[in-house]
């Protein structure tokens, strides 16, 4: 039906995201790259390794903000699913690449700058949406 | 006395054994006392497709079951239904005089698509104590084309119009509803004949834009090259920066392209198409994945439409029916729409407007149960029954 990514494929992908997210990583405040560090115990493959639930919180904001419709778009253009995430779920940088991206095109300027403000309550430290493809 | 009755009903109730019973009391209570002969089953993969089917086949054991899972949500005149939980929707039907026949018939399709179109087509006529005047036609997505050809040779000049199962996510989590049960890759034909009038429209909302190249390297689904390059470059030129990054890296582009696909050039005349959505970049070797076959040889071209007009396309399919059928909305007794999940996805909210917009009126009592799907196929004239992306059609039933 469609063409699936190869692991290959999938790994070289990753690998673009990851050195584009290390060069955001700059702009991220160092406590949030402090803690990071400290919870990871090694050099954080992007800013949100070893916090969890971002994909969670993102659904549950979107869920009340727009309508299981949306979440349902969201899913489709993330091919991710969404809903069997967890506060707890950890999520690799190309899932996050996915969802921001995704995220961005779903919801106006004011609706990001309310889920960072958002997301910010429930993860505990500041998140700032972009394209990584920017 | 009518020769067909038919009632809709969904729910988005989260327990599937409650969706299910509100969605089949709501569509039962339009029958009044006629025995439910066909049960077109839907719903979203939030819900267990096994599950659904049990609860169906509990509170209609004398009714053939067909159908297949949505994208997106359950749709009708009152917009888009979808909970936290998903959706479930079904259209009962029945013919109060015993003139119009219906009959299911189903298949898996394994790795001959052909093979299973056939055995399907052949188990569902011999279900049917009439000729079938036209097929609801359901199946896994992968080999439709194949599936089609199958239907085909058993029932020649039949007309077949339906869509593909979808899941949410393209994860291949959808299900085809079949008499027998629920299946992963399986195509499930509804036949209705006898004394039925039916209109059907099958449209591709989409217009050429000009450019147009040969396909001078494909397998199955994936177009490798185009104009002797690679199938992203050619794409990324016509689609523009949107895609940019897909076409470097790969990725899904299933948005950007969503109004921006490719069509098929269906004859010589230059004025069929059908519509290709492409889906996928491989980077590493710069092919496009579609939901259709685009074979070496073909003529592909830019085709272009606006979210405006995925949106009055409803109406205009609609009306195209009526016309088909020769039929007013108050004439309708029943209706199955399919609406490219692609389109509803670029639509987002504006679908669910647009819908109560273009189903008002008379065409609101119309029990009307709508699917988005990864894949539509209808009749065109001239040509026959066709696979296509992005595509919308709807059946209309009434008394013959």
């Amino acid at each position: 039906m469609h063409a699936a990514a190869t692991p290959a494929n999938a790994a070289g992908k990753l690998g673009t995201i990851a050195r584009r997210l290390r060069l955001r990583r700059r702009t991220v405040p160092a406590r949030v790259l402090a803690r990071t560090k400290r919870e990871a115990g090694t050099e954080p493959l992007c800013f949100t390794s070893g916090v969890a639930g971002e994909l969670f919180w993102i659904t549950s904001f979107v869920e009340s903000k727009k309508t299981a419709f949306a979440v349902a778009r969201l899913g489709m253009y993330t091919g991710l699913p969404l809903r069997s995430f967890t506060e707890t779920s950890e999520h690799q940088p190309l899932e996050l690449a996915r969802a921001f991206k995704a995220v961005l095109n779903l919801l106006d300027t004011a609706e990001q700058r309310e889920l960072e403000a958002y997301l910010q309550t429930h993860l505990g430290h500041p998140v700032q949406l972009y394209d990584p493809s920017l | 006395m009518s020769s067909v009755a038919a009632g809709v009903g969904q729910s988005t109730n989260e327990s599937t054994a409650a969706a299910v019973a509100e969605a089949i009391s709501a569509a039962r209570s339009k029958l009044g006392d006629v025995d439910p002969a066909l049960v077109f089953v839907t719903a979203t993969v939030d819900h267990d497709a096994a599950l659904v089917h049990q609860h169906v086949r509990e509170k209609l054991p004398g009714a053939a079951i067909h159908g297949i899972t949505t994208s997106l949500g359950v749709l009708g005149s009152g917009g888009v239904a979808l909970g936290p939980k998903g959706a479930v929707g079904v259209l009962v039907m029945g013919s109060p005089d015993g003139t119009a026949t219906f009959g299911v018939g189903s298949a898996a399709i394994e790795d001959d698509g052909a093979a299973a179109g056939a055995a399907a087509a052949e188990a569902m006529q011999a279900a049917m104590t009439s000729p079938a005047s036209v097929v609801l036609f359901n199946a896994s997505p992968g080999l439709e084309e194949d599936v089609l050809t199958g239907v085909g040779s058993t029932l020649p000049d039949v007309p077949a119009y339906g869509g593909s199962a979808a899941d949410h996510t393209i994860e291949g989590l959808w299900s085809v509803f079949t008499n027998d049960g629920i299946a992963s890759n399986a195509v499930s034909l509804a036949g209705i004949g006898g004394n039925v009038r039916v209109g059907a429209s099958f449209l591709v909302p989409y217009d050429t834009v000009g450019d147009s190249a040969t396909v001078t390297a494909a397998s199955g689904r994936t177009l490798q090259t185009v104009s002797e390059r690679p199938a992203a470059e050619v794409l990324g030129d016509w689609v523009g920066p949107g895609i940019a990054d897909q076409v470097q890296h790969g990725g899904n582009i299933l948005a950007q392209t969503a109004l921006n696909p490719l069509g098929l050039q269906l004859d010589d005349s230059g004025k069929h198409f059908v519509t290709l959505h492409p889906a996928q970049v491989d980077a590493d070797d710069g092919s496009v994945g579609l939901f259709a076959v685009a074979p070496t040889g073909s003529t592909v071209c830019r085709m272009r439409s606006t979210e405006d007009r995925l949106i009055t396309s409803i109406g205009e399919l609609m009306q195209q029916a009526l016309d088909d059928g020769g039929m007013k909305p108050a004439d309708v007794r029943a209706g199955v729409l399919i609406y490219c999940a692609g389109c509803a996805g670029a639509l987002g909210a504006a679908l669910h407007e647009g819908l109560r917009e273009h189903l008002a009126g008379e065409l609101a009592d119309v029990p009307l149960l709508g699917l988005c799907t990864f894949g539509e196929q209808g009749y065109v004239p001239g040509t026959g029954n066709v696979h296509s992306n992005l595509s919308l059609s709807v059946v209309l039933l009434g008394d013959g």
